[in-house]
């Protein structure tokens, strides 16, 4: 049983956590409320808290933990506060995959439908896993990669990976819960006070003032989706070329579920030294970020192209 | 579309009714191949492709009757099934899933121009389905369906498990894979710690080994042309063999050389002839012509292929009848090969040519039936 607590308090967004908690008929108490609020505010700090102790009780507590952040989450409904708790919870379920058995690793596989193939010295996942769950950044974009049969070939570290993305993706559908507990519902009240404030949108950005390559960024931005690193390097780097203010650039990226102020900061102001320029479209297709077919080679072309050259009524579906 | 605008003023009312006589008449002995009718949404046209859409048949026959008795020229179904396929918006119709649809074609200028692409076209069609689908994706190959694009190219349906739950995201990794967007075959190569250029071998899969096997192919119709040293044979087996496990450097060449004397094999590996644009693979709400249904612009039967290497879209698409009709062209028409004869027409020539052809030429606005 103390191994299967094990699992599930490591893992407790699995079927077999879910098991153990009808099973032990947990419920909320206003410790374990506590601490799943606990937890979410790590979150938002981006850490991930760790358990260290191994007895039965403390354990069946870890799972009950989570399922308390989970309820306090579904009652907020709030997509930052999810989108935080998820990057969080699957980095930390990713830190407890690195070093456990090939066994516990494969009964999560199996969970999430992986469809794996062994080859010797190499790892064959089927192409609909693997772009189902691929991180999205340029080193996991098929056309680099051996793919033969279905099969794509990637190394232990991307197995873990995807499945990383498999549980923050699981982890970010929240179900809306009916019956909520006062408790609960205080927890999510006091929480909402903590949260940092929604940029309000200082910047022009009217529809149709920004390429649709950009205008997505920015409503997945907005979503407090977790976007990868091309996307928010071509965001900053256009933004910058716009001569946005860096504290306004700043608010932006504070959408960003693992948002650091320190290093976005740098990062920012890095790539203002640097002067780099706005990839153009074809890199953009490249990294797989092109929404649309405009008439311009360069995301910076596109108020000067479509304004000046064609007037303001331009659509680009027709 | 853009003829399709015309149509109304080219087209009088009797040649119209003409046209949707002649389509009645297909429609009424025409084989389906539409795989679980009923979760499908429907759309029509009858001036532009599609007029309206968000239509849904139960069954073969209530769609039969639809099409006789309402006749559009051109109609198109969704490659994805849905719970409730005629409800609006498209949110609540309840995605279930879709078929994989790629939809292939040169852009080409000139009303008659784009028909003597058609063979290049079915050219990439195979190499999608043979070294892409089946090779890459291992979709087997009685998932994939041909089908004549009724006008100026091709559409493969896959219908398979493997792909019907893609979103939209994965469904354009794929075409962008297909297509080479990112493709940089120069990342192939790269020095080991003693200067050796290593590159990819013959057997990988995926894009480096279809360049290695191009690669070879190339080398081998003309040696010395790639480096003068191989009209050595020995040489240029030495080299081969290195080539086979990854060793490039059996060539005095710079890693830069090599990459520029490779360029024309790396830029005819993507298939660029796949349509990235019209999102037809990766809207996966996207509506596309009905396999078997006839196309407005042409009267080509929009065909389901059996057997794709022998087919011939201009014999092999056109409607069978021995019908004959009366038109009278309208501008010149020079060598023009459709129905296994060569047409030639002049402005104001009055002829009686087979039914299928007259409609194509009608339909194209090169004739009109004789008054």
């Amino acid at each position: 049983m103390e191994k299967s607590y094990l699992f599930a308090a490591r893992y407790p967004f699995s079927t077999r956590a879910k098991r153990i908690i009808e099973i032990s008929k947990l419920a909320p108490n206003s410790q374990l409320i506590e601490k799943g609020l606990e937890r979410i505010k790590s979150a938002l700090r981006n850490e991930s808290l760790k358990f260290s102790s191994v007895s039965d009780s403390d354990l069946l507590n870890e799972i009950g933990i989570y399922a308390c952040a989970r309820m306090i989450l579904s009652n907020l409904n709030n997509s930052y506060l999810i989108n935080k708790f998820s990057v969080s919870q699957a980095k930390r379920a990713y830190s407890y995959l690195n070093q456990d058995s090939d066994e516990n690793i494969a009964e999560l596989l199996d969970e999430f439908g992986f469809k794996l193939k062994s080859n010797r010295d190499e790892i064959l996942i089927h192409f609909s896993t693997y772009l189902k769950y691929t991180p999205g950044s340029i080193e996991y974009r098929l056309i680099g990669r051996n793919i033969a049969k279905g099969y794509v070939s990637i190394n232990k570290h991307e197995l873990l990976r995807l499945l990383q993305e498999a549980i923050r993706i699981k982890i970010s559908q929240v179900p809306k819960i009916k019956k909520i507990s006062p408790e609960i519902e205080a927890a999510g009240k006091s929480l909402v006070i903590e949260l940092p404030k929604i940029t309000p949108e200082k910047l022009s950005f009217k529809k149709g003032d920004n390429p649709p390559c950009i205008e997505a960024l920015l409503i997945d931005l907005k979503k407090h989706l977790n976007l990868n690193h091309q996307a928010r390097w071509i965001l900053a780097v256009y933004l910058i070329k716009k001569n946005t203010a860096l504290e306004d650039i700043l608010e932006l990226f504070m959408n960003f579920p693992d948002y650091k102020e320190k290093i976005a900061k740098y990062q920012i102001e890095h790539a203002k030294k640097q002067g780099y320029m706005v990839p153009s479209c074809a890199t953009i297709r490249g990294y797989g970020l092109c929404v649309s077919n405009c008439p311009v080679k360069n995301p910076m072309q596109w108020k000067k192209v479509l304004y000046e050259k064609y007037g303001k009524k331009v659509d680009l579906d027709e | 579309m853009k003829n399709m605008e015309k149509r109304s003023t080219w087209m009088n009312e009797q040649e119209k009714m003409l046209i949707k006589k002649i389509f009645s008449a297909y429609y009424r002995n025409f084989k389906f191949n539409v795989p679980e009718i009923e979760k499908r949404e429907f759309g029509v046209g009858f001036e532009k492709k599609i007029d309206a859409r968000h239509l849904s048949f139960e069954n073969e026959s209530q769609l039969r009757n639809y099409l006789i008795e309402n006749t559009p020229f051109f109609i198109s179904y969704s490659a994805a099934h849905y719970e409730k396929p005629s409800i609006t918006p498209i949110e609540k119709k309840g995605w279930l899933g879709a078929d994989l649809v790629f939809d292939l074609d040169y852009h080409h200028q000139g009303k008659y121009e784009i028909y003597k692409f058609l063979g290049k076209v079915k050219e990439d069609l195979i190499r999608l389905s043979e070294d892409f689908l089946q090779n890459d994706f291992g979709i087997d190959k009685n998932e994939i369906v041909y089908v004549f694009s009724g006008n100026r190219g091709y559409h493969i349906h896959v219908r398979s498990k493997d792909t019907f739950l893609l979103g939209s995201n994965e469904r354009r990794e794929i075409v962008d894979y297909i297509r080479g967007v990112g493709l940089n075959t120069n990342e192939f190569f790269s020095k080991d710690d003693r200067g050796k250029i290593i590159g990819p071998k013959i057997n990988d899969s995926g894009y480096r080994g279809r360049f290695v096997k191009k690669f070879i192919l190339e080398l081998e119709k003309n040696p010395s042309k790639f480096y003068r040293g191989f009209s050595n044979k020995e040489k240029l087996d030495n080299f081969l063999k290195g080539t086979e496990a990854g060793n490039w450097s059996r060539i005095p060449f710079s890693i830069e050389k090599l990459n520029l004397k490779i360029k024309p094999i790396s830029d005819s590996l993507p298939l660029s002839c796949v349509d990235a644009d019209a999102g037809v693979t990766y809207d996966i709400k996207k509506l596309i012509r009905m396999p078997n249904s006839l196309h407005g612009e042409t009267g080509f039967i929009a065909k389901e292929i059996r057997d794709i290497e022998s087919f011939e879209p201009m014999t092999d698409a056109l409607i069978k009848t021995t019908k004959m009709m009366d038109v009278e062209f309208i501008e010149d028409v020079s060598d023009f090969e459709i129905g296994g004869s060569i047409y030639s027409f002049k402005i104001g020539d009055k002829k009686e040519i087979p039914l299928p052809i007259g409609l194509f030429f009608i339909l194209k606005g090169s004739a009109k039936t004789k008054k």
